[in-house]
């Protein structure tokens, strides 16, 4: 008969104790169902109802392709923990198409005009790794730390999480390393992702990854993108920070790659919180850089992403005092952890111009430039959604897409404000056709050119026989390719010791502001040694000219910061000019690049102050001259 | 004969005092008091980690701030932080604030929906795509697609009819690259949808370029907003009827996230219609 009791005690023993876990138990996202890495779209053969044809090859003109190269979705391990989760590789490629997708805050997203190309580019470490977990994929729960990554997960702990991997990211513990078997699946996905979504001649999608390595929290990320298709990225696996942080190894392993038949290209981005390093005088190890250093990176890296979402990188006030336009969108507080403050001393190895300048003393030195690079922009966004217009700007992370409060989220909940983000960039490619080899060919040969986000359209030549008219033929570009080199080229000494001459011819954003000016950046090396620089306003819109003083009065502005708008009652839709350098001097190794400068418009987040109806403080600028940035043009005495 | 029978609710009442018992002795302050703020190393750990320590050190460090490269002080203010965080924390529960919190509520809402989130489904057979794909056949047509080049007279240089004219008198055996003027954007167009050519030679201008047949003579001129264009079209691909057997991967792909799509509304569907909602009927008249 005692027997009979026990049930009573069990269920009022059950009952109290399942009420402590109630109460101690954390409470996370319960279930954990996931549909973000069920890879099963598709959309290949979307356009196989028509015959392809190989479209027309006109050397005498290229065509012009806008899109990203950097960008990042919930594949992304620091993406994912941010937020992202709902715009997987699928939806971004979907998004870039021009298709509706949902953003993870729950704001619908879509661009106003679709990108002609697009490579993903996921961080290489951990990639993929994140959907997974939450998936319980067995490969990853085998692995002690995916077990213990996959605890944090269900039981929401970020901040674990967190630590745990910016520890993990750059060891050489083979214990933190993905198991290889789902380092290679996903690899796989990644690849054959690209593929599906690939349509030659209408929509190029380029495989890509991001290389992350940081030392001490200095930036020295690189993209790597390949020319082939997802069969061929698949006869190797990415490289990561874990194997190396030295980007001279990540070089040796796109050369191991290329003995594999697999041609690839590395894209640095962020000197700007590299803290010295990205253009620094000496390598990783500290030696001086040599010949073969100077070789390697401009073999592998033949453009830089020069502005993007964490700042431009073109120039710095404090290098370029002269330069009324050089203090555009930037960040120079720390390197991208903010673990170590910014010193002067570090602001001339991290901007593209100084770089620029730098490379032409290592090359007087060594017989080789190791910065000798075109500009691309991107936008380095992690929210799966590439936007770069100050009017539909989508952010870093989750925690900057639209939102009222997002201007004072901090990046990454402990980095900068959101307010200091910039809505930036694309990258333009001329090339003959939309397919990944010829705009990978177009980045080898630097036929390419950044802007922060306007779909601004750039022409640019350099040669000895171009006649002060040729820029107003209908057929200039194919003068210029004839008798000239385009954007990305070299020009060796004439016979006659005479001047190179330049036809620029620059058009806005269809949709966009106006130009305020054209601008051609000069930088040589002198005699004894010592860099120069400056700064020409080759065309200025509304007929004004240059001062006595070398400036040229402001163009002015349109912009009610009240309501966000602006017109195109300045500037000019269409400005164009042949130059020839004045200063020339003949010994003088030098470089060229183009700036276009658009009119004021309202900043990104003065677009937010009027949609949200809200008020920033002062330190937020209210407006942006957006901008082009052309690979430069080198002249070799 | 009969021993006296001890009720089940004396056993129940007696279990649970032994277990309260034997608990006070494991646990002396008791797990579950809502007054005791406990703070230990994994406690401070777990705050740090999630952003707890912000500004509290002075200088910039190099890497995460740890708790035993702290100084005292430091210690003591982390430890104060976290105390009151918590404290008001659980106050504010208690005084039932996260009850009403807009924010809150939207944000439990969200979790909600993402637990919801059906699994994947799995390919429904052709039957059924099909189905789905003559329901949705206008989604699948692709766009004509039309290659040409064009000579330029710019309207800016004359007026309208003198780039008419102007067009008009270029003979085609002529090095078309050199005549005309020069043009703000493409020359040759490869490829290209009619919403590309109208964004940048206007609607009128895409309208009767794709109304023209392929020929290699020159045609024209057709007039833009920017003046008169010769036009010679190399090639028009004509998208045709959209055929289910090439777009059965598209069509799967669209079919699963409809379905998931409208499984989680049905899902959410569901919980709202456990609700009885009693709606004033002053607002619905």
């Amino acid at each position: 008969m005692r027997a009979k009791a026990w049930p009573w005690l069990a269920i009022g023993t059950t009952a109290i104790v399942s009420s402590a876990f109630g109460f101690l138990a954390p409470q996370g996202e319960a279930a954990l169902t996931d549909s973000e890495s069920a890879a099963v779209a598709t959309t290949d053969g979307q356009a196989v109802n028509r015959p392809y044809s190989p479209p027309l090859r006109k050397p005498a003109e290229n065509n012009l392709y806008f899109g990203d190269l950097h960008l990042h979705t919930s594949y992304s391990p620091d993406a994912f923990l941010n937020g992202t989760r709902s715009v997987t590789p699928d939806e971004a490629y979907r998004f870039a198409m021009g298709q509706g997708v949902g953003a993870d805050n729950g704001v619908p997203a879509k661009l106003r005009r679709p990108l002609d190309f697009i490579a993903i580019t996921d961080h290489a470490e951990y990639l993929g790794v994140f959907p997974r977990l939450l998936n319980e994929d067995e490969e990853l729960t085998r692995w002690p730390l995916g077990l213990e990554w996959l605890g944090y997960l269900q039981r929401n702990e970020r901040a674990k999480i967190g630590v745990a991997f910016a520890d993990a990211i750059q060891s050489t513990d083979s214990a933190l390393r993905t198991p290889d078997a789902v380092n290679r699946s996903v690899w796989g996905e990644v690849a054959d992702n690209a593929d599906r979504y690939n349509r030659p001649g209408q929509f190029t999608a380029l495989v890509g990854y991001e290389w992350t390595s940081m030392i001490n929290g200095d930036n020295l990320h690189r993209v790597v993108l390949f020319r082939g298709d997802g069969t061929e990225a698949k006869k190797v696996l990415p490289y990561t920070a874990q194997d190396s942080t030295d980007p001279e190894d990540l070089w040796n392993a796109l050369e191991q790659y290329e003995k594999a038949g697999v041609r690839t290209l590395a894209i640095a981005h962020n000197g700007n919180v590299s803290n010295g390093r990205m253009f620094a005088p000496v390598t990783i190890s500290g030696q001086p850089l040599n010949a073969a250093y100077a070789r390697k990176r401009s073999r592998w890296e033949p453009v830089y992403e020069v502005t993007q979402v964490k700042g431009d990188g073109e120039a710095h006030p404090a290098l370029s005092p002269d330069d009324e336009f050089a203090d555009f969108e930037t960040w120079d507080q720390g390197n991208i952890t903010l673990s170590q403050p910014k010193t002067k001393d570090m602001l001339p190895y991290e901007y593209a111009r100084s770089a620029l300048k730098e490379g032409l003393r290592h090359e007087r030195k060594l017989g080789a430039n190791p910065f000798e690079f075109g500009m691309i922009g991107s936008t380095d966004q992690h929210t799966g959604l590439s936007t770069a217009n100050e009017d539909n700007f989508f952010g870093k992370f989750p925690e900057s897409e639209p939102s009222d409060h997002r201007w004072r989220e901090k990046m990454s909940a402990v980095l900068q404000q959101s307010w200091e983000l910039t809505a930036s960039g694309l990258a333009a490619v001329w090339a003959p056709e939309n397919t990944r080899e010829a705009i990978f060919d177009a980045l080898k040969r630097r036929e390419t050119y950044g802007t922060t986000g306007s779909r601004i359209r750039l022409r640019f030549f350099g040669g000895y026989g171009f006649a002060k008219g040729d820029i107003n033929r209908p057929d200039y570009a194919r003068v210029g390719y004839r008798h000239g080199v385009p954007m990305g080229g070299d020009l060796g000494r004439a016979t006659n010791d005479g001047a190179p001459s330049f036809m620029v011819h620059a058009v806005r954003d269809p949709d966009g502001p106006n130009l305020d000016r054209v601008q051609v950046v000069k930088g040589w090396l002198d005699a004894k040694g010592k860099t120069h620089e400056k700064v020409y306003d080759v065309a200025l819109s509304d007929g004004r000219k240059v001062g006595p003083d070398g400036k040229a009065p402001p163009v002015g502005s349109t912009v009610d910061v009240a309501k966000a708008t602006y017109d195109n009652s300045i500037g000019e839709p269409e400005l164009a000019a042949w130059w020839r350098d004045p200063d020339f001097d003949a010994g003088q190794p030098a470089f060229y690049y183009v700036r276009v400068i658009e009119i004021p418009r309202p900043r990104w987040t003065t677009y937010d102050m009027a949609y949200f109806g809200i008020e920033m403080p002062a330190e937020v600028p209210r407006t942006v001259q957006d901008r082009a940035y052309s690979s430069p043009i080198w002249y070799h005495p | 004969m009969t021993r006296r029978r001890i009720d089940p609710l004396w056993w129940f009442l007696g279990a649970g005092t032994a277990i309260f018992v034997l608990a006070a002795f494991i646990d002396p302050d008791g797990a579950d008091d809502a007054s005791v703020i406990r703070v230990d190393r994994p406690v401070l750990e777990a705050y740090l980690a999630s952003g707890g320590g912000n500004g509290l050190s002075e200088t910039l460090s190099s890497g995460p701030l740890k708790l035993d490269d702290m100084s005292a002080e430091t210690r003591e203010a982390l430890v104060a932080r976290y105390i009151e965080e918590e404290a008001l924390f659980r106050e504010a529960q208690s005084w039932g604030l996260d009850q009403d919190d807009p924010a809150i509520r939207r944000r439990l809402g969200q979790s909600m929906r993402f637990a919801l989130r059906p699994d994947a489904v799995t390919d429904p057979g052709d039957a059924e795509l099909r189905k789905y794909f003559e329901a949705n056949k206008a989604d699948y047509a692709e766009s004509d697609l039309v290659t040409f080049e064009h000579v330029f007279f710019d309207a800016a240089r004359g007026g309208a009819e003198n780039a008419a004219q102007r067009a008009s008198a270029f003979k085609p055996g002529n090095d078309w690259q050199a005549a005309g003027d020069r043009f703000a954007y493409q020359r040759t167009y490869v490829g290209v949808r009619a919403e590309q050519v109208s964004a940048q030679l206007g609607e009128g201008f895409a309208e009767q370029v794709f109304a023209l047949e392929p020929t290699p003579a020159w045609q024209g001129p057709i007039q833009s907003d920017l003046g008169a264009h010769l036009v010679r079209v190399v090639r028009h691909d004509k998208s045709g009827e959209p055929e289910f057997a090439d777009l059965r991967p598209v069509v799967l792909d669209d079919w699963l996230r409809e379905r998931q799509s409208s499984d989680l509304e049905k899902r959410v569907d569901a919980i709202v219609s456990s609700y009885d909602s009693q709606i004033d009927p002053a607002l619905t008249q």
